[in-house]
């Protein structure tokens, strides 16, 4: 199968100093759910930002559905994003002054064409059809994030990326939010979690673990352990995903 | 897709009413003081130069030379030419001639008293102003010469001929007038034998034309009469209202520069509150233009809003400021509204869209990670 995000030796430094990655080389399937692990500092953030076109590498090349995005002009990078990308973020980032569906309807205004039914269904489907209209302000954090995902979902992207999805949740939503996540892979939706936590990480096919902005080449014990536990392993640098 | 956009308009200044509202303030007090600097500014020089030209006429039509020594009157209707009489306040025709009253040489004006009256307001009579043919207004300095009082005859010799006149009153000016006396036109055409001629036009130009181009429509209308100005009265009026043209219109510029930071400094804080929300929409797909669009939208409503308020309140402060230095109400300019528009508008959208853009230069991801 045709990977649907590939990258090769890529690099992100800021100001000529602080290297936040160094060299990765990965390769994301398409339907695949990924979790990128590490410590804080450690590149996650940096890299799915990169996927997303929302940041540009010092050096390398990211093939994102076949085209080196990192040849993008500015012009074509939102294009990319709007049509391809869905992000979740930790903080949520809700516009306040819109309600629930107008915030999903945010994302299809800068798509193509907003139609209010579809983003009602988008969140009925997250179970907040008793929240359309409420603003930001009025709901818990486990239902603005639910609400993040419908907008995240709303245009069909290729690729929906998630920043430390549950990092602000309590138990509870933090599992609502997991089934979601569980659901939309079963549905075949390409998956990139960003998490430090092990619990999360652990429900994805497989995990990268960075580590000072180089992926962490996985040891035997720990790909005994996940697959003991039905998870995929990470890819080493240049390692084959296995299949 | 329009309707999203007032959609997502209306939605943040509803939920944004302070910082919507204290942008509006910003932008009407700019306004305010733009407007009011502009209204003082034209109406007080309206004003001064019309207080000016009561110290009285700026121009003299005398007899240009070749032409011999006296204008015709019956040319006066030049005066009243469609292409002039609106330069014109007024003007009063005067014959001059040197008679013989009580044995001494005495100048003697006839003139139009109702016209002398009103351009040349400064004089001032003790008595009254003549109202009929044989009444005269005799200068202080010759009243005093002389020993005439009010109601005294007065004999005016000119070579063979006489006419005798009956003090009226007596006049203060300050100037040369009150060594002459002054009676009416056709008295003087009568005595010195020259009946509808003159010696000279006295004229005041309006406070709101130009004394060049006056000038120049006179000499064109009337070659006969050589146009002088009165250079001390003129000058004095032109360089006053000059520096004074100068000084307001820097005023107006300065409070246009210090409101247009204040609104400025406002408008930017405001926009880079909303950092974040740029940010998002830059990361949900939005391009510089859409978020400029909506930005624009929000600020050019903000520059209407805050702009019709400033024009308003900029017009009732020049009325105050008109009231109290003036004692009367100053007339608004009719600029005032498109002043008060373009200042809010163009404040408005370019502090609101400077911060966009640079706003918009910071990489997304950057802002969302609040770094």
């Amino acid at each position: 199968m045709e990977p649907l995000i590939l990258s090769h030796e890529l690099s992100k430094n800021y100001n000529g100093k602080v290297c936040a990655l160094d060299r990765v080389s990965l390769e994301i399937c398409p339907g695949e759910w990924v979790a990128v692990m590490g410590a804080s500092g450690s590149g996650k953030s940096t890299l799915l930002n990169m996927i997303a076109a929302l940041d540009l590498p010092t050096s390398g090349a990211l093939w994102v559905d076949g085209v080196d995005i990192v040849t993008y002009t500015e012009e074509e990078r939102v294009r990319f994003r709007r049509e391809k990308v869905g992000l979740i973020f930790q903080h949520f980032y809700l516009i306040p002054y819109l309600t629930a569906v107008e915030n999903v309807m945010l994302a299809q205004y800068f798509h193509s064409m907003p139609d209010k039914g579809e983003a009602e269904e988008a969140l009925r489907r997250v179970g907040l059809g008793e929240r359309l209209d409420s603003l930001p302000s009025e709901l818990s954090g486990g239902e603005q994030q639910r609400v993040c995902i419908a907008r995240a979902l709303i245009n069909q992207p290729k690729i929906v990326l998630a920043d430390e999805p549950t990092g602000n949740l309590d138990a509870t939503n933090e599992e609502t939010i997991m089934k979601i996540f569980h659901h939309l892979h079963r549905a075949g939706h390409t998956l990139l979690v960003v998490t430090h936590d092990p619990h999360i990480g652990q429900q994805a096919d497989r995990i990268i673990e960075l580590d000072h902005g180089r992926v962490v080449p996985v040891v035997s014990s720990q790909r005994s352990f996940l697959k003991n536990t039905n998870f995929t392993l990470s890819i080493p640098i240049k390692e084959k995903h296995p299949t | 897709m329009r309707e999203m956009t007032w959609q997502i308009l209306l939605a943040s200044l509803r939920y944004r009413k302070g910082p919507i509202a204290g942008s509006v303030c910003a932008v009407a007090l700019g306004a305010t003081l733009v407007v009011a600097a502009v209204n003082l500014r034209l109406g007080i020089m309206g004003r001064l130069a019309g207080e000016l030209r009561n110290y009285g006429a700026n121009l003299l039509l005398v007899p240009q030379s070749g032409t011999g020594p006296f204008l015709n009157e019956t040319q006066l209707h030049n005066l009243e030419d469609s292409r002039v009489k609106d330069r014109l306040r007024g003007y009063v025709p005067f014959l001059y001639s040197v008679v013989k009253i009580r044995g001494r040489d005495i100048v003697l004006g006839g003139t139009l008293f109702t016209a002398a009256k009103a351009v040349h307001p400064w004089w001032q009579v003790e008595g009254r102003w003549p109202r009929e043919k044989g009444e005269a207004l005799v200068g202080l300095n010759v009243a005093a010469k002389l020993g005439l009082r009010l109601g005294d005859p007065l004999s005016a010799v000119y070579k063979s001929s006489r006419l005798t006149f009956s003090v009226a009153g007596v006049l203060r000016t300050g100037g040369s007038e009150e060594h002459q006396v002054f009676v009416s036109l056709e008295s003087a055409q009568q005595l010195t034998g020259h009946p509808g001629l003159l010696t000279s036009v006295y004229v005041s130009s309006s406070a709101t034309t130009r004394l060049d181009e006056t000038v120049a429509a006179l000499r064109k209308l009337w070659p006969e009469a050589g146009v002088r100005t009165l250079l001390q009265v003129a000058e004095a009026e032109e360089k006053l209202l000059t520096r004074l043209e100068i000084f307001l219109g820097l005023v107006a510029l300065f409070v246009l520069l210090a409101s247009g930071l204040s609104v400025f400094s406002t408008m930017t804080k405001e926009a880079l509150e909303r950092k974040v929300e740029l940010a998002l929409m830059r990361a949900l797909g939005a391009g510089a233009r859409e978020v400029a669009w909506i930005f624009a939208c929000e600020a050019a409503g903000i520059g209407v809003f805050g702009g019709i308020l400033g024009s308003a309140l900029g017009v009732l402060f020049t009325e105050m400021i008109g009231l109290s230095v003036f004692g009367s109400l100053v007339y608004p300019s009719l600029m005032s509204l498109p002043t008060g528009l373009g200042i809010g508008l163009g404040v408005s959208l370019f502090s609101s869209l400077w911060v966009a853009k640079r706003i918009a230069r910071l990489a997304p991801a950057v802002v969302l990670r609040g770094e």
